[in-house]
Parts: C-alpha cells; sequence; structure tokens
C-alpha cells in the first residue's frame, strides 16, 4: 500500500515541478509549488516523521509561499517588463540540466547506502526522539544557529531602517 | 570553546552598545575585546570544564563538533586580520554613520563563523560556520544603501551564495547518506576502508561540496562573482572579504580534502590541479586589464586563490604550514594596501599617480604591500610562495611552472600601481592620514619584513 503511495507522491511532485517552470503565469508556478511541497510532506509521513512534514507544510506552504505570492503582487510583472532571454541560453540551460540529472542518476543506479542507514529507527521522525536527539547530541550545532539567526536579524533591521542622507566626513566608496 | 563564546558576547555586547548611542566608545571596546581573546586563545588553549552552567554539555560533547586546537594557526590568523581590520574601520566606517555598531557586530558574528570553519570536526558545523561567516557578510556588502554599486554587490552576493550553499547543503547531504554519518572521523575511516567500493552517492557529495566551497573561495569557474561583489562593496568590507573570509574558506576546504578525504587523493587530485591552474591564470591575465586598484585587487585575489589551491592538488597532511605562512602574508599585504585606498576613498589607478608626494608614508606602505603580494625577496610574500611551490613541486611540476609564469605576469600589474605612485604627475595635495590606519600599515610592513626574514617563526607555530 505505502509503496503505491510512494509512487503516486513521487509522480505528483515531479509533475508539479515540471509545471513550476513551464508555467506562463508566475501565479500558477507558485501554487504548483505548494503542490509539490505537499506531496514531498506526504513522503515525510511515509516515512514516519510526523514532525516534519507538519514543520515543512508550515514553513514552506504557509510562510515562504505567502511571501512569495506577496513580492509577486508587489512586483507587478507584466510582458513588457519580463526580461527575454535568447533560445541559446535556454537551450544551454536546459542542457546543463539534464547532463547533471543524467550524472546523478548513473551515480545512484551503482552505489550503496550505508549500512547504518539500512535499518532506521522507525520511530526517529516523532516529535520526543527528534527533540532527545536535537538537544543531546547536537546541541552545540542547535546553540550555534543562534548566532546565525541573530546577525540575520540584525541585517534585516539594519537594511529595512530608513536613514536620512548623512554627508560621510570623506567620501569612502566611489 | 572560551574564544568562540568570548567572541559571540562580544558581538552582542557591541550590539546592545549602538542601541544607547554610545558610538564613540564602540571600537576602543571591541579592539580590547578582541585582544583579550588573542590573549585567552594563546594562553591556554580553549579547554573548559566538565560542566559548563551547570548544563549536559560537556567538553567531548564539543570536541565531537568542532576542535580550535586543531588549526590554531588559522584560528590566529583569523583573529589578528580581524583585529586589524576593526583598527581600520575607525575610518572606514565613516560612511555608515548610524550603524557603527552594528556593522562591528556583523563582522564579529563573521569572524565566528570563520572561526567554527577552520576548527569544525562534523560537517553539521562546517555548514554552519560557512553561514554564519556568509549572511552577515551579505549584509555588510549591501550597507552602503546610498549607493547603487554596493547595494549591487550585496544582492549579487547574497544571491549567488545562497545558490552555492544550496550545492554545499545537497552534497553534505549525499556525503551523509553514503557514510551513515556527519562526524569527521568516521567519514575518513569510510574513505579509508572502502577504496575500491564505487560509492557513487559518495562521489556526487563531493562534487557538490566541492562546487559550494571553491565557490566561496571565488576560485576559476565559480569566481565571477568576485570581482563585482569586491568592488561594489564598501572598501573596508572587501578587506575583510578577502582576508578573514578566504583564511576561513580556505581552511575549509583543505581541511575537508586533504584531512577528511586525505585516502581518496589520487580520485579529486586533477580537478583541484585543473582548476587552480585555471584560476591562476584566468586571475593573474584580467587583473593586467582592469583600470580600477581596487577591480585588479579583486582578480589579484583570484589568482592568489589559485596559487593556494595548489597545495590541495598536492594533498598534503592536513593543512600544510606554507599554507599558513602564505596566507599570513597575502593577509598582511591586502589590509595593507585596502588601507591606503580607504585612506585616499578612490578607487582607480589615475587617482594614485604622484601619491609619494602627497603622503610619503602612504606611498611606502602601498609599494611594499604591493611587492610582497608580487612575490619580491625579501618580503613575506616571497618566502610564502617559495614554500608553497616546494610542497607542490614533487607531484606536481607543471602545475609549478604555471604559477611561476603567472606570478611573473602578476609583477607587471603590481608594479604599474607602484610607477604611478612614485613617477607619475597628479594632484598635489597633501593627504592627512588618521593615526589608526597609520598603526595598521606600520604594523602590516613591520609584519611582512618580520615574516620574510624569519618565516621559520610562523611555520613552527602552526
Amino acid at each position: 500500500m505505502s509503496e503505491y503511495l510512494f509512487y503516486f507522491l513521487a509522480f505528483v511532485s515531479i509533475f508539479a515541478a515540471l509545471l513550476v517552470v513551464t508555467a506562463k503565469n508566475p501565479i500558477h508556478s507558485v501554487l504548483f509549488l505548494i503542490v509539490t511541497f505537499f506531496a514531498i510532506a506526504g513522503q515525510y509521513i511515509i516515512l514516519n516523521a510526523q514532525f516534519l512534514a507538519i514543520v515543512h507544510i508550515i514553513v514552506y506552504a504557509g510562510a515562504i509561499m505567502v511571501l512569495f505570492l506577496f513580492v509577486l503582487m508587489l512586483l507587478n510583472l507584466n510582458k513588457e517588463s519580463e526580461p527575454v532571454k535568447s533560445y541559446l541560453m535556454k537551450g544551454i540551460g536546459v542542457l546543463a540540466g539534464c547532463l547533471l540529472a543524467l550524472v546523478m542518476v548513473a551515480a545512484l543506479h551503482k552505489s550503496t547506502m550505508s549500512p547504518a542507514l539500512g535499518n532506521p529507527n522507525e520511530d526517529i521522525g516523532l516529535v520526543g526522539n527528534l527533540g532527545k536527539v536535537l538537544f543531546k547530541e547536537y546541541v552545540v550545532p542547535f546553540e550555534v544557529s543562534s548566532l546565525l539567526f541573530l546577525s540575520a536579524m540584525i541585517g534585516a533591521v539594519m537594511l529595512g531602517k530608513r536613514d536620512p542622507k548623512i554627508e560621510p566626513v570623506n567620501e569612502i566608496t566611489n | 570553546m572560551k574564544l568562540l563564546i568570548g567572541l559571540s558576547v562580544l558581538a552582542v555586547i557591541t550590539m546592545m552598545m549602538g542601541l544607547f548611542k554610545s558610538r564613540k566608545i564602540v571600537l576602543p571596546v571591541v579592539v580590547l575585546g578582541l585582544l583579550g581573546l588573542l590573549y585567552i586563545a594563546s594562553g591556554y588553549g580553549c579547554y573548559c570544564e566538565d560542566k559548563m552552567f551547570g548544563m549536559y554539555i560537556n567538553e567531548h560533547q564539543f570536541l565531537k563538533m568542532f576542535d580550535i586546537n586543531k588549526n590554531s594557526g588559522l584560528v590566529g590568523l583569523i583573529m589578528i586580520s580581524g583585529l586589524l581590520i576593526t583598527i581600520l574601520a575607525h575610518k572606514g566606517f565613516n560612511y555608515t554613520e548610524n550603524h557603527r555598531a552594528d556593522m562591528h557586530a556583523l563582522m564579529l558574528f563573521s569572524m565566528c563563523g570563520a572561526v567554527i570553519a577552520v576548527s569544525y570536526t562534523n560537517l553539521l558545523m562546517l555548514f554552519l560556520g560557512i553561514e554564519i561567516m556568509s549572511i552577515p557578510l551579505y549584509i555588510m556588502a549591501g550597507s552602503n544603501k546610498h549607493d547603487s554599486s554596493s547595494n549591487e554587490s550585496g544582492l549579487k552576493y547574497f544571491l549567488l551564495g545562497a545558490f552555492a550553499t544550496g550545492f554545499l547543503l545537497f552534497g553534505l547531504a549525499l556525503i551523509y547518506g553514503a557514510t551513515g554519518s556527519f562526524n569527521v572521523n568516521q567519514i575518513y575511516n569510510y574513505t579509508h576502508n572502502q577504496l575500491n567500493v564505487s560509492g557513487g552517492i559518495f562521489k556526487m557529495g563531493i562534487v557538490f561540496t566541492m562546487v559550494g566551497l571553491v565557490f566561496k573561495i571565488g576560485a576559476a569557474p565559480f569566481h565571477f562573482w568576485t570581482p563585482d561583489v569586491y568592488s561594489g562593496a564598501p572598501s573596508i568590507i572587501t578587506s575583510f572579504m578577502s582576508t578573514v573570509v578566504k583564511i576561513a574558506g580556505f581552511g575549509a576546504l583543505i581541511f575537508f580534502f586533504n584531512g577528511v578525504l586525505h585516502p581518496m587523493g589520487a580520485e579529486w587530485g586533477k580537478t583541484f590541479a585543473i582548476i587552480s591552474a585555471a584560476t591562476m591564470i584566468l586571475g593573474n591575465v584580467t587583473a593586467v586589464y582592469q583600470i580600477s586598484l581596487k577591480r585588479m585587487l579583486a582578480w589579484s585575489s583570484v589568482a592568489h586563490a589559485g596559487y593556494l589551491l595548489m597545495t590541495v592538488a598536492a594533498n598534503g597532511n592536513n593543512v600544510p604550514k606554507a599554507v599558513v605562512l602564505y596566507l599570513a602574508a597575502y593577509s598582511l599585504a591586502s589590509i595593507a594596501t585596502f588601507a591606503v585606498l580607504i585612506t585616499t576613498g578612490k578607487e582607480n589607478f589615475e587617482d594614485y599617480n604622484g601619491l609619494g608626494k602627497r603622503n610619503k608614508w602612504l606611498a611606502i606602505g602601498l609599494t611594499i604591500s604591493l611587492l610582497s603580494l608580487a612575490g619580491v625577496p625579501p618580503l613575506a610574500g616571497f618566502m610564502g610562495k617559495y614554500y608553497l611551490f616546494t610542497t607542490v613541486y614533487e607531484q606536481y611540476p607543471w602545475l609549478v611552472i604555471v604559477a611561476i609564469c603567472t606570478s611573473a605576469i602578476s609583477i607587471y600589474y603590481y608594479l604599474k600601481t607602484i610607477i604611478a605612485a612614485w613617477f607619475k604627475k597628479g594632484s598635489e595635495d597633501a593627504i592627512q592620514v588618521p593615526l589608526s590606519t597609520v598603526f595598521v600599515i606600520l604594523v602590516c610592513i613591520l609584519g611582512l619584513i618580520a615574516l620574510g626574514l624569519m618565516p621559520q617563526v610562523v611555520l613552527d607555530l602552526a
């Protein structure tokens, strides 16, 4: 049963991801992206990782997609302002992407997963177990990542704040 | 560990000082704090008690994630370069008077990331270190809000950097999938034991990680952002990017390939040799055609990345001492050059015509640091190149020949600047140099001469 579900979700996610790239209307692209994210969240649930699935939906499908839609609304995209890309560039892009995909498929074809990951603990994805791993084994990276968020917050405030134009004592740049 | 906690606490304190409008004392506090941290780091190593703050964490827990004593030479170099640049910021941050404290805090956060990136023992920390280093950089590169080229450089760096980070993360995930661990020792054992197993996923992971890290140091196929970002960002930030960030990126790259993936050297060595040769040739040849000193320095930093990549290809054990010496020489010379750039506030070569008449000391500083970058004896740059080339020569003689030829090209564009400074006629107004800048230039010059005469000091320490 879960095997069929896996193939169905995999098909949906790949199909929707292709539509994201090919859709003409950016709003449609965003909607297909949401479909992709939901399909991937479904995969997490099959793997018994409920926490990851919920976080994935809340963060990606919820927060980030809303942000995308806002930006699209504010940008006021239309045909005239759209940069025209030459067919040569598009062709090169498609070719490079296909080559990368080919190499990756070839690499996957002849490789083995680590035996350590062969029989994973079935319940590892549950919130309780995840929390134990995060706060025991990985507590240092967890704490260190707070530096990352703090600096990002400082930056957001600094860049977002409206500055009065000041005349520097000596012109530094320019 | 003390060093990292100290650095982040200092950064938070600095950030808070911006709140209380105490802009005058920010710089002295940061400088004193960094000096104190240097003392702690040099004196006692970085051991801490079994139980910190009564928490579960103990030393063992930290050592599984990172070990500052591992690459102490590079950590010291990051701290000293950061300190010198902080002193330069006295004048360098004049463009953003309202955000002095924030900028200092961001720089300290970035240094935290750099320290983590050279001392990780767990790939998760490698990723976090690189990110903590990069995010403040994107912001700092775009911090001159009224200058469109600064905005462009910040945005460009952010978009391309985020893309490269995606590759790095994907690569690390694939490596985890193949080996079942993020721990460097276990990955080392995996590569050591399974040399003949064709681990396709593992190799894909290595390739993606290579892309991510090579982007960060700005080497050949992924160098396109370097000139635009370096020349668009405010000069003080460019000096930070071309020293501290380069040291950290290299520390991370060399430890990952020459330390963790050492047994597989035969498989990726040639790739790095080619990347290195391409970087040297592209960087040096393009630098010849530049009309702006800052852009020329950006291309020359690409070229220096190429010289350093030779050692990765040669696959010595862990971080070779020659690399530490070379990075020390390169950082000191870059900081001195950027100090001159920040003082004059001009970027084109023409503006440096007759610099010798306008301020003798600035011109001397520029001359010595550029000569060191070009690798003229008896300065540190020569010693750095000498040791670097001898390390690589046995395995890749052709690479050393490319390096020597491109070094010869580099002498042309470095000398062009020096000739402009001493022999060409330009404006005659004297330039006032603040005391802080004089101090930095003096320290750099003395360091360059001392390292050139006694390179053993660094080689023994590292």
